[in-house]
């Protein structure tokens, strides 16, 4: 999988926090682009910093928009249940407000079958995980990206 | 050819429009942006796309739809 990127500094997100009927709501998100990369058509969003997701989730409707190219099936299970997939190759530009950080190339995203099975896109431990280690800071509603540590080889 | 992107922080927006609207109105709809301005919601996200089209031809829109409150567990 290749992967580019252009920063060293770490990158800190502030978490979207708003309130709904009363409750403020905190999410670790990061702004993204997703694009097809057989058409170059691109869609500018948002996405769920998830490290309990092994991989990584498009929206169904932003699939359909971007005529993601289905690869395969797969099965997600979840504590809700299961649910099924396309598979899709996308790739996917992390922003930080309109620059861009990093790009994921050829990310094997799961495409929900069915609507609404997902809130949101989610960036799991196959793509964003994989360029960067990344804190949460809950407490100051942050998440702390800085460069991943590759391992060595003895 | 990728349509020229907006120049405010998009992120910006998206706290933008959770701030000075009320959250309640954009939840489970898709809200599409562009330069902090909110220009079409609605429930299909083909159909915002057109209408901000129509509307902002030639501008890179923001799009985002706000969960209900619920538990998250993927």
């Amino acid at each position: 999988m290749p992967l580019s990127r252009k920063r060293i500094r770490p990158i800190t997100q502030r978490y979207l926090s708003y309130d709904l009927r009363g409750k403020t709501i905190h999410l670790p998100l990061i702004n993204i682009r997703l694009i097809n990369p057989d058409t170059n058509a691109s869609l500018k969003t948002y996405a769920l910093i998830d490290s309990g997701a092994t991989v990584t989730f498009v929206d169904t409707e932003i699939a359909e928009i971007l005529e993601l190219r289905h690869t395969g099936e797969s099965t997600a299970d979840g504590a809700g249940g299961s649910f099924e997939n396309w598979d899709g190759l996308v790739d996917i530009e992390l922003l930080k407000g309109s620059n861009v950080i990093c790009v994921l190339k050829d990310i094997d995203a799961c495409i929900p079958k069915k609507l609404g099975q997902i809130p949101y896109c989610v960036l799991g431990r196959d793509s964003i995980f994989r360029e960067y280690d990344i804190t949460f800071r809950e407490n100051q509603e942050k998440t702390i990206l800085r460069n991943a540590k590759k391992s060595e080889r003895v | 050819m990728r349509p020229k992107s907006s120049e405010g922080n998009s992120m910006s927006e998206l706290e933008h429009l959770v701030s000075s609207h009320k959250s309640d109105s954009f939840v489970n709809v898709w809200v599409a942006m562009v330069d902090k301005e909110v220009v079409s919601t609605g429930e299909r996200l083909k159909e915002v796309l057109e209408e901000v089209r129509k509307k902002r031809p030639g501008k890179e829109p923001f799009v985002a739809k706000l969960p209900k409150n619920r538990i998250m567990l993927l």
